[in-house]
């Protein structure tokens, strides 16, 4: 279309006639121009409002964020590499870097770690996360005070990556929490090991093996023990990432990759008494993780009736299955 | 990874110290260098050994399974 037939189409409100988003741009179009002071009969007018519309679009609403933790709230302790709750303003997780051992508080970007000012902080050297903060707002922060036992997050500069998201990679490292093991637990964790260890726990308790159902990956598959003697597993897995889901309610459920894994009624747990660590049990090396995790989620409540939707909201952001 | 040994805990805290003074943690996200391992046998210790900082300790390349008994799991 010449811009001679634009405007006169304009003129004789051919665009306006007919509803639908042409009609409502020309009615918006023709208000901007009233109110700037100009008339459509005025082409020189109306190519100046062009332009400044061009120059001054409207601004485009962005959709609201809505976090795991928003769809489904509740959680006792949630640690993540992005954000789960629209309205948590915390940071992730506190790094040390191992050029000159000071440490910085890294959050988030677009709803996801900020590597970009991580990268910045251990340009060319390891970065070690101290702190990974509970997004949950119970302030169950898992911390490590040690140096040698806290997991690895950068690695010569380059934030460590598991399908092109930031992970934390577990080598004989741990962090342990402040939040006293539930009797009923719904638990979601993005886990990938490589089977280097013989034991290798995601979570357990701080504690003794009968304190908690502990969770790990043994002889090529996924357990769970209400004690050091028994156990549930199921098939045998490989060294990739998985989404485990876990529900205690009396009885004990598994899920992997939303598939049911475990199932077991009537399994009797301990009262718990020590804090949720993660990456080992009892603070031992023999029982350490070997691999990454980039997600925890923990209600103390059974969580059966969302366990779906809560999956499909890790699968969708992971992609893992 | 190589081992400080002694069967006495104090020197191998003070080697702890040793390398958290010369590393300057930040005493708050980071106050040591590694935990002390203490043997079954409950009169040897043990500690991680930092490559930039030595001591005069009995030096083991590595630790045994001995000193990192699991529990009869099967």
């Amino acid at each position: 279309m010449k811009k001679a037939q634009f405007f006169y189409l304009l003129r004789r409100g051919f665009f306006a006639g007919g509803g639908g988003e042409w009609s409502t741009l020309v009615n918006a179009f023709k208000t901007r121009v009233i109110a700037d002071g100009g008339t459509l009969e005025s082409e020189s007018c109306i190519r100046d409002d062009v332009k400044y519309l061009i120059q001054n679009p409207e601004p485009v609403p962005t959709p609201a964020f809505t976090g795991l933790l928003n769809d489904y709230s509740g959680a006792a302790a949630a640690y993540s590499l992005r954000l789960l709750d629209n309205t948590y303003t915390g940071d992730a997780i506190v790094v040390r870097r191992a050029s000159d051992n000071t440490t910085q508080a890294i959050g988030f970007v677009n709803n996801e770690l900020d590597t970009t000012s991580l990268e910045s902080f251990c340009s060319g050297t390891d970065g070690f996360v101290t702190t990974w903060y509970d997004q949950s707002g119970n302030g169950n922060d898992a911390a490590n005070v040690t140096a040698v036992t806290q997991p690895k997050i950068v690695s010569s500069g380059s934030t460590i990556l598991e399908n092109g998201k930031a992970a934390i990679e577990f080598n004989v490292n741990w962090l342990t929490t402040s939040y006293p093991l539930p009797s009923v637990f719904s638990a979601f964790n993005v886990a990938k090991t490589n089977f280097a260890n013989t034991f290798e726990t995601i979570i357990g308790s701080e504690l003794t093996f009968n304190d908690w159902i502990w969770h790990l990956f043994r002889s090529s598959k996924f357990q769970l023990r209400p004690d050091s003697g028994s156990y549930y597993s199921g098939a045998t897995l490989n060294a990739q990432k998985y989404l485990i889901n876990s529900i205690y309610n009396g009885d004990l459920n598994a899920y992997i990759d939303g598939n049911s894994y475990i199932s077991q009624s009537s399994v009797a747990l301990p009262s718990p008494s020590g804090n949720l660590q993660i990456g080992t049990t009892q603070s031992n090396v023999s029982y350490s993780f070997n691999g990454i995790l980039q997600e925890i989620i923990l209600y103390d409540s059974d969580q059966s009736t969302n366990r779906a939707g809560i999956e499909t909201n890790i699968n969708d952001h992971y992609s893992i299955y | 990874m190589a081992y400080y040994t002694s069967t006495t805990r104090s020197e191998l805290e003070a080697y702890n110290t040793l390398v958290v003074n010369g590393e300057g943690y930040d005493g708050v996200y980071t106050t040591d260098w590694a935990t002390i391992v203490e043997h079954p046998n409950g009169s040897d210790y043990a500690i991680l050994k930092h490559d930039s900082y030595t001591a005069e300790l009995t030096e083991e390349e590595t630790l045994g399974s001995e000193w990192f008994p699991q529990n009869d799991i099967e």
